[in-house]
């Protein structure tokens, strides 16, 4: 090899350690000798980071995963039991966020498979948001594009994605532009703002970007549903007075004119840290919004779970999992009065999932059981749902992928 | 012959290399498993010391970098210790964000991919992963925890608490 050869491997070797910085997360370098160690492995969704999973109409399952640069894409007809080969949504490789509060987001609807997902940018807390459709049933997909019109090299993460019956894909996120002009005349922004933007056209183009609120919390997930509108409601950590990072929720009056922002928890927590820990949210089919969250104030700490009745009041916010063992990262769904809530927790040797269930439209709850431990690390839980059945997602790195009916629980 | 042009060719890429700043005077980042906690009370035999947890992913853990460094520099004899939370795979950027800080001469750490639940659990069970998170050790291994940005008066206060002891520095 001559010099100049080895040279320019040496710089590449480099320069793609450097870009694919945030993808590599996945393939950490371990004591225990595993095939997700190994990056020249094929892509596996059993090794994915942190997948994200959706049932379309027809009972299949979808799921979204990242790999060496590509987001993946692949389905499964049996619950999990087994699963189609992955396609390739990216066919240009790039760095994707895929590791606690960020991962790739999957959403069939309609025979048409949407995905979103953050390509982080060299800048420090700089992305793009990203959109990619396939409307052939997951075979191809189309060329991605940026979904934030503002294209500064900052903050443009943490995207929450909804479609709704007409096939209108919604897409909100916590967005920088606004912190940067003010840095670049020396004033001072504290957080992000939240902005939104959406697809009337099945996903070909977006609308230009619409500001929601600025000062939000920066470095937590944003989570979104749709209402009997078919008009979007989102939730997220929002930044009140100087640091109390409690959370928020907008509902809509047209898909462009967003509803005064309510706040829905009240637990003071004052704290200048990411918390990453964000909320989540299911609109049941009467119109409930059922919201779980988690805080660690002094006096108000651990997981809540609240709901926002259809005139806009809330329910006193009850506590929930045992704080003293790590209890995190709720998920709440809902099929009719029925509701599942999920969170994680710690004891020091085993991670498990909790569940604890209402029938009554979470007025009343079940005692709280655990549902599924592991020994080693896990992602958050998820609750996914098909027509109504209820499934628990939980990815682990010693079982991998799992699909746990809850619906009996 | 081969030889030769071999050696050649890691010293002129070695020199290469340096130049465009892929190689620097080395840190050590130690590993942080789920004993290393009691690891590093232990060296400091129940004496005052910080450790601050932190995350290149985390904008108010840089912005409370300079802080720390100042800290430092004033107080180059206060024990203070980095725990990144970061993969290991971004440990380039770890150690480029210490040195451009100064806080390149102080104990380094970055955890440890495989266990990252337990250890967080090992540090602290009621810790939740907000970050940065600062740990205050003081004598007879008596410690307070604080989540979020450490300010100057913050880090003044702990070292007037650490003079005002017999133990000093």
């Amino acid at each position: 090899m001559k010099h100049s050869q080895l040279i320019s491997l040496l710089l590449v070797a480099g320069f793609s350690g450097s870009l694919f910085a945030d993808m590599g997360a996945m393939h950490q370098p371990g004591k225990v000798k595993d095939v997700c160690a190994d990056i020249s492995q094929p892509a596996s969704l059993n090794c994915a980071p942190a997948p994200s999973a959706s049932f379309d109409q027809k009972g299949r399952l979808w799921l979204a995963w990242s790999h060496a640069g590509h987001v993946y894409v692949n389905h499964s007809d049996d619950k999990g039991k087994s699963y189609s080969s992955p396609v390739i949504v990216n066919r240009k490789p790039e760095a994707i966020s895929a590791r606690g509060e960020n991962r790739p987001k999957i959403i069939p609807a309609d025979g048409k498979i949407f995905v979103s997902w953050i390509t982080p940018l060299e800048k420090r807390f700089s992305g793009h948001v990203r959109f990619s459709v396939s409307t052939d049933d997951g075979e191809h997909f189309s060329d991605p594009i940026i979904v934030n019109d503002n294209l500064d090299i900052t903050g443009h993460r943490f995207e929450a994605m909804s479609v709704n019956k007409k096939g209108e894909v919604f897409i909100a996120w916590l967005d920088k532009r606004d912190r940067l002009q003010a840095e670049q005349q020396s004033k001072k922004y504290h957080g992000a703002a939240l902005y939104y933007s959406w697809s009337q056209d099945g996903g070909k183009t977006f609308q230009p970007n619409l500001k929601i609120i600025d000062h939000s919390c920066e470095c937590c997930r944003v989570v979104m549903d749709i209402d009997h509108n078919q008009l979007p409601v989102i939730l997220w950590r929002n930044i009140y007075g100087k640091n109390t990072r409690d959370h928020s929720l907008v509902t809509f009056a047209e898909k462009d004119t967003p509803e005064q922002v309510q706040r829905v928890s009240f637990d003071q927590w004052q704290v200048d840290a990411c918390p990453h820990h964000g909320p989540d949210m299911d609109i049941s089919n009467n119109q409930d919004i059922h919201l779980t969250w988690f805080d660690n104030a002094p006096d108000r700490h651990g997981l809540f779970y609240a709901r926002r009745k259809p005139d806009g009041s809330l329910t006193e916010a009850i506590s929930i999992g045992d704080y003293q063992a790590a209890a995190s990262h709720p998920n709440v769904i809902s099929v009719a009065d029925n509701v599942w809530l999920v969170w994680k927790q710690f004891d020091g040797k085993q991670a498990s999932v909790w569940l604890q269930r209402s029938e009554t439209n979470g007025t009343h709850w079940s005692a709280a059981k655990k549902i599924a431990v592991t020994d080693a690390d896990a992602d958050y839980p998820f609750l996914v749902r098909d027509k109504d059945k209820v499934y628990l997602q939980w990815q682990t790195k010693k079982e991998g992928f799992q699909l746990i009916e809850l619906t009996d629980q | 012959m081969i030889k030769r042009n071999i050696t050649l060719s890691l010293v002129l890429v070695t020199v290469l290399l340096l130049t465009a700043g892929f190689v620097r005077a080395e840190i050590l980042l130690n590993n942080f498993e789920t004993h290393s906690y009691k690891t590093i009370t232990t060296q400091y035999h129940g004496d005052s010391f910080l450790m601050v947890l932190w995350s290149v992913d985390c904008p108010p853990c840089i912005e409370e970098l300079p802080a720390l460094a100042r800290f430092h520099q004033t107080n180059p004899k206060a024990k203070l210790v980095m725990v990144s939370t970061d993969s290991k795979n971004q440990q380039e950027d770890i150690k480029s964000l210490m040195e451009k800080h100064g806080l390149a001469d102080i104990q380094q750490w970055v955890f440890d991919d495989d266990s990252i639940q337990a250890i967080r659990f090992s540090i602290d069970p009621l810790w939740y992963g907000e970050l940065p998170r600062s740990y205050f050790h003081h004598e007879k291994n008596k410690r307070q925890a604080k989540s979020g940005r450490l300010d100057e008066d913050t880090l003044s206060a702990w070292i007037t608490t650490i003079n005002n002891t017999t133990a000093g520095l």
